[in-house]
C-alpha cells in the first residue's frame, strides 16, 4: 500500500480538531516497482536505482500536500456552529419578538377600530341634529315667507282700497260741480222769473238747466260705479284680512 | 469527537430552520399588525376630521336657525302690524262706502227733485215747485253733510291705507 506523503503541520494534532481523513491509494494504483508508462519518469531513489540513473535526484517535497476533497472544506468548524446557533437563536428570539409585537399592534388597531367606530357613532348622531336644525330653519323660513307673502296680498289689497276710495272721492268732486252747475243755472233761471222773464226762463231751463242736470245725472252714475269698486276692494280686503 | 461535532451542528440547523420560521412569522405578524394599526389610524383620523366638520356644520345651523327665527319673528310682527293696518283701513273703507251710497242717494234725490222743480217751472206751476225746492234741499243739505264726512273719513282711510310696511 502506498502511502501520501504528509506535511509535518498536518500531522500535528490540535485538541479538537479535526483530522482530515487519509486517503488510501486505489487498489489499481501501479506498485512503485512499475512504471506507470515507459514514458514517464521515475521519481522515487529505489527507481531510479533500478533504472541504473545515478545522478542525483532531489528529494521530493515534503510540502507538497494533495489538496483535500472541497466537500470537507466546506463542512463548518464547531465554534462557527455555535455562532450559528447563538445567532439563530437571536433570530428567534427577534422573530418571537416581532410576532408578539405584531398581535399586540393588532390587538392595538382593534381598539383603535373600535374608537374609530365610536367617533363615527358620535358623528352620525351630530348629523341627525344638524339635519334636525336644518329642519327649523326650513320650517322658520317657511314660516316668514308665508307671512310676508300675507303681507304682501295685505298691502296690495289695502293700496286697492286706497286708490278705490280716491276713485270715490273725484266721484263725489264731479258730482260736486255738476250739482253747483246745476244750482246756478237754476238760480239763474228763478232771477229771470222774478224779473218777469218767464220765457227767458223757460229758455235758460231747457238750453242750460237741463244739460246741466244730465252732466248731474251722469256724474251720479259715475259715482255709483265708484262705489260698486270700492266695495268690490273692500270685500278683497276682508277676504284676506280674515 | 465527530459525535459532538454532528451534534452540534444538528443543533445548529434545528435552531437555524426555527429561527427562520420564527423570524419570518414574526415579520409576517409584524406586518399585518403594522398595516392594520395603521388603517385603523387613517380610518379614526378621518372620522375625526368629519367629526370636526360636521360639528362646525352645527354651529353654522344653529346661526341659520338664530336667524330664520328672528325674520320669522320679524315677518310676524310685520304681519301683525299690517293686519291692524289693513282692519282699520277696512273700517274707514266701509264707512266711507256707507257714506258714499247715502251721499249718492242724496245726490240722486236731489237730481231728480231738481228735474221735477225745473219741469213745474216750465209748466208754470210755482206751488209744486216750491213745494219740491224744499224737498230738494233737505236732500242737498244732507248731501252736503254726508259728503262732508265721507271727505273727513277718507283722509283716515289714505293715512292707514299709505301706513310703512316693513319691506318683504
Amino acid at each position: 500500500m502506498a502511502t501520501v506523503m504528509h506535511s509535518p503541520e498536518a500531522d500535528a494534532h490540535k485538541p479538537g480538531q479535526e483530522d482530515f481523513p487519509t486517503t488510501d491509494a486505489p487498489d489499481d494504483a501501479p506498485p512503485l516497482s512499475e512504471s506507470p508508462s515507459s514514458d514517464s519518469v521515475p521519481d522515487s531513489p529505489a527507481a531510479l536505482l533500478l533504472l541504473g540513473d545515478d545522478s542525483p535526484r532531489e528529494e521530493p517535497s515534503p510540502e507538497v500536500v494533495p489538496a483535500p476533497p472541497p466537500a470537507l472544506l466546506a463542512k463548518p468548524r464547531w465554534y462557527q456552529n455555535r455562532i450559528a446557533i447563538i445567532a439563530g437563536i437571536a433570530a428567534a428570539v427577534v422573530g418571537l419578538g416581532m410576532l408578539v409585537g405584531g398581535v399586540v399592534l393588532m390587538f392595538g388597531s382593534a381598539s383603535v377600530s373600535a374608537e374609530a367606530d365610536g367617533v363615527a357613532a358620535e358623528r352620525s348622531v351630530v348629523d341627525a341634529e344638524v339635519a334636525d336644525v336644518r329642519g327649523q330653519v326650513a320650517a322658520e323660513e317657511g314660516a316668514a315667507a308665508e307671512a310676508f307673502t300675507a303681507i304682501d296680498t295685505l298691502a296690495a289689497a289695502t293700496a286697492d282700497v286706497a286708490t278705490a276710495a280716491d276713485a270715490v272721492l273725484v266721484a263725489v268732486g264731479n258730482v260736486w260741480d255738476a250739482r253747483i252747475a246745476v244750482v246756478d243755472a237754476g238760480n239763474a233761471s228763478v232771477a229771470q222769473s222774478d224779473a218777469g222773464d218767464l220765457a227767458g226762463e223757460r229758455d235758460t231751463i231747457r238750453t242750460e238747466v237741463k244739460p246741466l242736470l244730465a252732466a248731474y245725472q251722469e256724474s251720479i252714475e259715475e259715482f255709483t260705479q265708484a262705489i260698486k269698486d270700492f266695495r268690490l276692494a273692500i270685500a278683497s280686503l276682508q277676504e284676506v284680512t280674515s | 469527537m465527530n459525535e459532538r461535532i454532528v451534534s452540534t451542528q444538528r443543533k445548529g440547523r434545528i435552531v437555524l430552520a426555527t429561527a427562520l420560521v420564527s423570524f419570518t412569522a414574526g415579520a409576517a405578524v409584524l406586518g399585518v399588525g403594522l398595516s392594520q394599526q395603521q388603517s385603523s389610524q387613517s380610518q379614526l383620523e378621518q372620522e375625526q376630521a368629519a367629526l370636526v366638520a360636521v360639528e362646525a356644520d352645527v354651529d353654522t345651523a344653529q346661526l341659520d336657525l338664530a336667524k330664520a327665527k328672528e325674520q320669522a319673528l320679524d315677518a310676524a310682527e310685520s304681519l301683525g302690524s299690517a293686519d291692524a293696518e289693513s282692519l282699520a283701513t277696512l273700517r274707514a273703507a266701509a264707512e266711507m262706502l256707507d257714506l258714499g251710497i247715502v251721499g249718492r242717494d242724496l245726490s240722486l234725490g236731489e237730481a231728480n227733485s231738481a228735474e221735477k222743480i225745473f219741469a213745474a217751472r216750465l209748466r208754470g206751476d210755482w206751488d209744486e215747485a216750491n213745494a219740491l225746492v224744499d224737498e230738494a234741499n233737505l236732500l242737498g243739505n244732507l248731501m252736503v253733510e254726508a259728503f262732508d264726512q265721507l271727505w273727513e273719513i277718507s283722509e283716515k282711510v289714505s293715512e292707514v291705507a299709505a301706513a310703512p310696511r316693513v319691506d318683504a
